[in-house]
């Protein structure tokens, strides 16, 4: 394993090819590596296939950006505001993206399958329900047993792009604590790329080892607070900025040229712009404290 | 009356899914729900003091010592977790069942659930958050509930647009799945299934066939013991009112 490349967020997001297939973590209103998010579609590669487990309003913007010609997720939405989604809303309706709803069960063993590099694995949860109606299921009967299952195709991931508290320069990963399902999409992931709030000494790591994913990153990118909005190790989620997001997208429920919604999202996101000024001047309530290592 | 909106906030309706919790369930606490946590909270507080309780990013293993977090994922009350969650592995073990509360955008006469996606009279689609992981946490329980926060005819309706939970019976016992379905909850009324058909067990106070019938996008049955559903003791009027 060679150590991992120490990037900013720029060269990171230049890593992310057109087409590619890109898993994006954290989960609802936490843990999302934002600032990473908002660089990529700012570099406005096209085409991208997105993977999320519970998807936050980072993948809304990320479909109304016009960077994604897919989302695969089981959740997209926010728990502190009473919103839909409208970017991914108006981008179906547009036929900008396609969107795979999918089980989480089901989504986790077909990247379990593209970890283990398996032609398929099997799985049950969701059988008879509308979640095996994708391309990765199909409903089979095991003739041994006559039991039913699905026989789940891999999905490989060709990037990921993950949170995590700290890292070091080896690529080991300090989780928060509970670890969103990140693990699974690391593990299917050809290139692993994790957003940072520092990097800090083995030493320091080996303090925590109950929360230390080894050797888990290819690309590392130091961002303070770069979860914003999001809450992370160090903020709470702003419902007041996430909510005039919302409330901003809203307006532009009736666009029908794709461009005027990329340019809502940029122009909520700041873009161009660095990430650290854009969350200088719109965050209302994060903590922005230190969080111990 | 009050409108089923503003029912849907009511203490009533709260009490009404708590109700079905006993001592000693593990729930799977879902996102996006709050009247489940408040529901959650009252079970625990007046009858079911030993609740197993998984939510995103924690397990409570004493509720008595810790109150379960309003926000999944909540980085206040994250410190002070008792265990933690890890999502990537959470259904490793589906042989233990949970008991499971499924919020729905359409619930429908036999019994399944949506939570994907709805498809207007106009033909306009309007998406939901996801199936989540309500398929897979439903398939093996044998204790689940389907939550309608808004009793309309738009919402309980013949047939669902799209499947996130199997609640049907026939369709589970060909699969070889528990029968699982225990009711169908709203703020006006709570259904059961009877020969692959939901029929009311309980009415709100205040509720009466017409009503129901008006709300409802499919036929109104009752069950043979159906009833007024039970107001508000004094001991649950008190702990909701503190929650």
């Amino acid at each position: 394993l060679a150590a991992p490349q120490i990037l900013t967020l720029a060269e990171a997001s230049r890593l992310i090819e057109d087409g590619w297939t890109v898993g994006v973590g954290g989960a609802i209103d936490v843990g999302h590596p934002f600032a990473l998010v908002r660089e990529i579609i700012a570099a406005g590669p096209r085409h991208l296939e997105i993977v999320a487990g519970f998807g936050g309003l980072d993948i809304d913007m990320i479909a109304a950006s016009g960077c994604a010609r897919a989302i695969i997720a089981a959740f997209i939405g926010s728990e502190i505001i009473p919103a839909r989604i409208p970017g991914v809303q108006r981008a179906l309706e547009l036929g900008l993206i396609d969107v795979m709803q999918i089980d989480e069960g089901i989504l986790l063993a077909a990247m379990r399958a593209s970890a283990q590099q398996v032609p398929f694995t099997t799985w049950t949860g969701g059988m008879g329900t509308s979640a095996t109606d994708n391309r990765l299921c199909t409903e089979e009967l095991d003739s041994k047993t006559g039991q039913h299952f699905i026989r789940v195709e891999p999905l490989y991931l060709d990037a990921c792009l993950v949170w995590a508290e700290a890292a070091d320069e080896q690529g080991n990963l300090l989780l928060w604590g509970p670890d969103f399902g990140d693990p699974a999409m690391l593990a299917a992931s050809r290139l692993r790329i994790a957003q940072v709030d520092r990097i800090v000494s083995t030493r320091e790591i080996a303090r925590h080892p109950d929360r230390v994913l080894p050797w888990s990153a290819d690309v590392v990118t130091p961002t303070k607070s770069g979860t914003f909005p999001f809450g992370g190790a160090a903020l709470d989620p702003d419902a007041r900025w996430l909510g005039r997001y919302a409330a901003h997208m809203r307006q532009y429920a009736p666009v029908s040229d794709p461009d005027e919604l990329r340019s809502a999202v940029w122009q909520v996101l700041q873009i161009p712009g660095e990430f650290d000024k854009f969350q200088r001047s719109t965050t209302t309530d994060a903590r922005g404290k230190d969080a111990d290592a | 009356m009050p409108s089923s909106r503003a029912m849907c906030e009511s203490d009533l309706f709260i009490a009404a899914i708590a109700r079905n919790i006993t001592d000693g369930d593990y729930i799977h606490l879902g996102a996006s729900q709050p009247l489940l946590w408040k529901a959650v909270q009252l079970a625990r507080m007046l009858w079911a003091p030993r609740l197993q309780i998984a939510a995103a990013g924690q397990f409570v293993l004493d509720p008595s010592t810790t109150s379960p977090p309003s926000l999944t994922y909540d980085p206040g009350a994250m410190p002070g977790r008792q265990a933690t969650m890890n999502q990537s592995t959470i259904f490793n073990d589906l042989r233990r069942g949970r008991v499971t509360f499924a919020g729905c955008m359409q619930v429908d006469r036999s019994g399944n659930g949506n939570l994907a996606e709805v498809r207007s009279p106009s033909g306009r689609v309007v998406r939901g958050p996801g199936y989540a992981g309500l398929p897979t946490l439903t398939t093996h329980s044998e204790k689940f509930f389907l939550l309608v926060t808004d009793h309309s005819s738009r919402r309980l309706v013949e047939k669902v647009d799209r499947i996130s939970v199997l609640g049907n019976t026939h369709q589970r016992a060909r699969l070889g799945f528990p029968d699982g379905l225990r009711q169908v909850i709203t703020p006006l009324a709570s259904f059961t299934l009877v020969n692959d058909a939901l029929h009311v067990q309980e009415m709100s106070p205040g509720t009466d066939e017409a009503t129901l019938a008006e709300n409802t996008g499919f036929p109104i049955e009752f069950t043979t013991d159906a009833r007024e559903r039970p107001r508000l003791s004094s001991e649950e009027r008190t702990v909701l009112s503190a929650l």
